[in-house]
């Protein structure tokens, strides 16, 4: 018996540097040496300890052989001071223990904070061939200058090989040590909103995988109810971007997200990203910036791939679960941090019932230069996975004890997912014009099963014979291949006694997509009935300009226009499932896909769509600043979703999702003695005429009714020699326009914390070496997010932490996620399903969940070879 | 099933006395939601609903009917299953007529709100369902005594019309819910 309610309502940096290398006397060595283990105050006091010796030394000393560079790391420019475009050089002392490691690095020349700390952090990345006398190593300290050149101006030709310095015995000379750095120049910030995210120390916070550095920006929450294959499902700023909907994703230029995909318009899987290769992340929290595209509805990201550490990295990893993890890295030495190579190996029999996986992935780089003025790119990647997933759970079976709380309903849930991408880069710098070009294609497959209702969608039927509840198992198959490019122009220019710039670029991309869609009877698992079979061509072109323009020293306004077309092509070939007047001689039966014999006049079950729909989307900031290490932002832009290829209407303009956003916010940085720090606060709010809302019908997002959203958020990075502490707060409302009911499964509240300490151990030493150690903590609260029907879900908070120890070559991390084994649910829902195929059917919603990890050890060793020049 | 959101649902069996004619509570507890609710059903079956056979005995009636002076005892036990089956009018739409169909009652219409921890009550007036009733067409199964017997399908206009009455959504079933004080 039942009860029915109401209806549903990122250059060069030390182009050119010289080390001017001088040795500590044994006894400061020795002293050296002893204090290096010490925390950042003991750190600081050796370093400065080691300054006054040089000029003492004694003339007597045996030879001596200054230390020699064997991993080199460049500075990378500071994307805060790209918008300023100048060039600045810091200098450095560098001590540099018996080992070869970096112990200390003392500021000498300043060029303000952020050129100082991406050299400070470029230098504690350097490893040495320690300095000798009489043929013992010894502590010695260097001076180090780095050189920033500004992004736009032209790169000093190669200097040409020196001759060896012949050695002197006391003193030595200086040596040049030059590298090269290429690389993307981050964009001009757009207003207090935009994120451009070193991730530096922080990537020793536990994280499954590159998705969830993401969490490094203020407001996102990321859940999974899918499996360890299964693409992250992303919130942000009062949006459910699911897999990237709702967020711009791209990995070296690289777009991820997929038009056309059939388990969501935009689906963006980043788990073919290895984490160690990402360098920097850029989170542009809103639509701001001309040069965001399609799929920027709640902003983009933008990962930047590189390998600071030259040589030859292997890792192995073993913990909880019977997981296993080896990655191999490997950077030639010589080359910049945009050479590298990459390959992961991982094999988890999964937290619960049916969560195995496997994946396999490989990312590998290379740069150069073209003639003085240019450099090109070549990337690719090949990532595949086969995976389980648990499913979701009713919360009261769980309760009543029918299902465990890492059980399944059903095992055949999961999927598997490949992709493969090249891409090629051309960049040219003039005096005036920049200019660049990024070609690409890739192609990716994904089968995903999944089952969120159990026993409730196989409605009866006129045509079909008589049946009972098969299953509602979602099999879904999508193959897409995707080829674009795109480009730019820049100019800049003088006016009114201030840098100006110009920027007119492209970006073009066509997709070819087939997609089909059944659901498996469970007691067979074969497919009885065919919902989706669609075959797509989309393109997508777009067109921007974007100028920086500054009035005074602290007056900017940057934005411009960007202009979208698109064009569809969709071939449904199950367009007609039920027929008026079946053919009583040949009839239907429990055929999905229905030609029909209507009174005489036949139909194939196919239809074809083709449309076209352009849009302007006007976007400016204007930048007020700093005056006292403030600077003040007020952001307003237009946004795009297009449309899934199943909605579209032959000749009839696109549809898709226009969004409104605006903004106004405060940036906060300053340098206190050794510490730095930055701080953002915003104010915010985003319409949206068209949403997409998660449907457990379709087992993905839907479209649905405008919502609006109003928020704030506060974020605190604070950095200093052995600390990396970040924090953010988010709080947003968000709400349907129509009805005014908050929006579903969007979290209101979300806290997130990040830290990490690191540095020598204290008086530990091994066979003469020091040891170098980290921690690192990461903290994530939500408050209790809303659910359909009025309901709320539960607290979730986890706690992450990291412990490492390193000896020379050697390295052992032991991760530990969800540190205090806290029973949480990762995701809930709220809706109706039926998973027992017996008895009464379940009609009313009831909650739903997928259950967060347990308690989860890594242990992982890793050893680092090579790495001369 | 009707179109909207199902708000609350008793899933376990209720064995009811109908002549007992103050509404009875469900022995075992629902799940709901707390909104108002508009229309409801009473499903009617054993083991599946959409079960191609059920031997589930339904409705057990046993009594007296008179008229002008006629005593007719009576007996009848009503199941859902292959024997009320509807042969479909058209032989290229086999799966128009379901069981379940026959087996759900709905849409009855009610007007309240659940409240964590309130009791629904069913009330079942069995009067109706022998409104249409023409006993004096029943088999008559044994002399002595004299008895008369509904036959388990919906071929004789008796049968027809207790079933019909049975399954009426209107004047038989009515809900109360009873909030905890």
């Amino acid at each position: 018996m039942a009860i029915a309610s109401r209806p549903p309502a990122h250059a060069r940096a030390p182009s050119a540097r010289r080390a001017c290398v001088r040795t500590l006397p044994r006894a400061r060595a020795a002293r050296l040496a002893g204090l290096a283990g010490a925390l950042l105050l003991g750190v600081l006091i050796a370093a400065r300890a080691a300054a006054v010796g040089p000029e003492a030394l004694p003339s007597s000393r045996p030879a001596v052989v200054p230390p020699a560079p064997v991993v080199r790391v460049d500075a990378v420019y500071p994307p805060r001071q790209l918008a300023a475009g100048r060039s600045a050089e810091v200098v450095l002392a560098v001590t540099i223990d018996a080992a070869g490691s970096v112990t200390g690095v003392e500021l000498l020349t300043s060029a303000g904070a952020d050129f100082d700390e991406a050299a400070r952090t470029a230098a504690r990345a350097w490893r040495f061939r320690p300095a000798l006398r009489a043929g013992a190593a010894v502590a010695s300290r260097i001076r180090l200058p780095f050189r920033f050149a500004a992004p736009f101006e032209l790169a000093p030709p190669p200097a040409p090989p020196r001759a060896p310095e012949p050695r002197r015995p006391q003193r030595t000379e200086p040596r040049v040590l030059e590298v090269t750095v290429l690389g993307r120049p981050s964009r001009p910030s757009r207003g207090a909103s935009d994120f451009q995210l070193e991730v530096g120390e922080l990537a020793r916070v536990p994280r499954r995988n590159a998705t969830e550095l993401l969490q490094l920006a203020p407001g996102m929450l990321l859940t999974n109810e899918g499996g360890e294959g299964h693409a992250e499902q992303i919130f942000l700023r009062g949006f459910d971007a699911r897999e990237g909907q709702d967020l711009e994703l791209s990995v070296g230029g690289v777009p991820v997200n997929q038009a056309g995909n059939l388990h969501g318009n935009g689906h963006a899987d980043l788990h073919f990203v290895i984490p160690e290769l990402v360098v920097g992340l850029r989170v542009l929290e809103g639509p701001f910036d001309p040069r965001q595209g399609n799929f920027a509805v709640a902003g983009s990201a933008e990962y930047e791939l590189g390998l600071a550490r030259r040589g030859l990295t292997a890792k192995y990893g073993f913990g909880s679960f019977a997981t296993q993890r080896l990655l191999a890295l490997w950077g030639p030495p010589g080359s910049g941090p945009g050479t590298f190579g990459g390959a992961e190996l991982l094999r988890s029999a999964g937290f619960g019932t049916n969560r195995d996986s496997t994946r396999a992935t490989a990312m590998g780089q290379l740069e150069g230069r073209v003639g003085a003025r240019g450099h090109w790119r070549l990337a690719g990647t090949a990532y595949a996975t086969r995976y389980h997933s648990a499913g979701v759970l009713r919360a009261d079976d769980v309760a009543r004890g029918r299902v465990g709380f890492f059980d399944t309903y059903d095992r055949r849930q999961g999927g598997d997912v490949t992709r493969f991408s090249l891409a090629a880069e051309l960049e040219w710098s003039g005096e005036q014009l920049t200019h660049g070009h990024q070609f690409f294609a890739l192609r990716n497959s994904m089968r995903l099963l999944e089952n969120f209702t159990g026993f409730l969608l196989d409605s009866q039927q006129p045509q079909q014979n008589l049946h009972r509840q098969r299953g509602d198992l979602i099999d879904l198959n999508n193959v897409g291949l995707t080829v674009g490019a795109r480009g730019f122009g820049r100019w800049h220019g003088r006016l009114l006694g201030q840098r100006q710039e110009l920027e007119l670029g492209y970006a073009v991309r066509g997709d070819f997509v087939e997609a089909t869609q059944y659901r498996n009877e469970t007691a067979t698992s074969v497919p009885y009935r065919l919902e989706t079979a669609i075959d797509a061509e989309l393109s997508d072109l777009g067109l921007y300009a974007d100028a920086n323009l500054r009035a005074t020293n602290w007056l900017s306004l940057r934005g411009g226009l960007r202009a979208e077309a698109f064009t569809f092509n969709a071939l449904d070939r199950c367009a007609v499932d039920s027929v008026a007047h079946p053919s009583r001689s040949n009839p239907p039966g429990d055929r999905s896909c229905l030609d029909s014999q209507d009174y005489g006049r036949y139909r194939e079950p196919v239809a074809r769509a083709a449309t076209a729909a352009t849009v302007f989307l006007p976007r400016v900031t204007l930048v007020v600043g700093p005056f006292f290490h403030l600077t003040a932002s007020a952001s307003l832009g237009r946004g795009i979703r297009s449309i899934d290829p199943i909605y579209l209407t032959q000749d009839v303009a696109t549809p898709f999702a226009s969004i409104t956003a605006y903004e106004g916010g405060v940036a906060y940085a300053r340098r206190l003695g050794w510490l730095e720090l930055a701080g953002r606060g915003v104010l915010f709010g985003t319409q949206v005429d068209r949403d997409l809302i998660f449907s457990e019908t379709a087992g993905r997002n839907t479209l649905a009714q405008g919502t609006t959203r109003r928020g704030w958020l506060a974020a605190l990075r604070a950095r200093a020699m052995i600390l990396d502490l970040s924090g953010s707060l988010t709080q947003v409302h968000s709400t349907f326009d129509d009805t005014g009911l908050l929006v579903p499964y969007v979290p209101e509240l979300v806290l997130r914390g990040d830290g990490t300490l690191h540095g020598a151990l204290p008086r530990l030493r091994l066979r003469g070496q020091p040891l170098q150690g980290h921690a690192a903590l990461g903290l994530t609260w939500v408050g209790r997010r809303p659910l359909p029907y009025g309901q709320r879900s539960d607290v979730l908070a986890t706690v992450d932490g990291a412990l490492g120890v390193a000896w020379r070559e050697l390295e052992l991390v032991r991760t530990l996620q969800n540190v205090l084994d806290r029973r949480y649910r990762l995701g809930e829902y709220n809706y109706a399903s039926n998973f027992d195929a017996q008895g009464p059917p379940a009609l009313v919603p009831a909650r739903h969940f997928t259950a967060g990890a347990p308690r989860t050890l890594l242990l992982t060793l890793g050893i680092t070879l090579g790495g001369q020049a | 099933m009707l179109p909207g959101i199902y708000v609350g649902q008793v899933r376990s069996a209720l064995a009811l006395d109908v002549l007992d004619g103050s509404p009875q509570p469900f022995t075992a507890a629902g799940e709901g939601l707390a909104e108002p609710a508009r229309a409801a059903e009473v499903w009617l079956f054993g083991d599946e609903i959409n079960a191609i056979d059920d031997p589930t005995v339904i409705l057990d009636v046993a009594g007296v009917a008179s008229r002008e002076g006629r005593v007719f005892p009576f007996d009848g036990r009503l199941t859902i299953g292959r024997n009320r089956s509807l042969p479909p009018g058209d032989p290229a739409l086999p799966g128009v007529n379901p069981l379940c169909k026959q087996r759900i009652v709905s849409p009855i219409p009610i007007e309240l709100t659940l409240v964590e921890g309130g009791s629904l009550l069913l009330r079942v007036d069995p009067r109706p369902w022998f409104t249409n009733v023409d006993f004096s067409q029943l088999e008559r199964v044994t002399d002595e005594p004299p008895l008369y017997q509904f036959r388990d399908d919906s071929t004789g206009e008796p049968e027809r019309a207790l079933y019909e009455g049975f399954r009426a959504r209107l004047g038989v079933y009515s809900f109360e819910w009873r909030n905890v004080r």
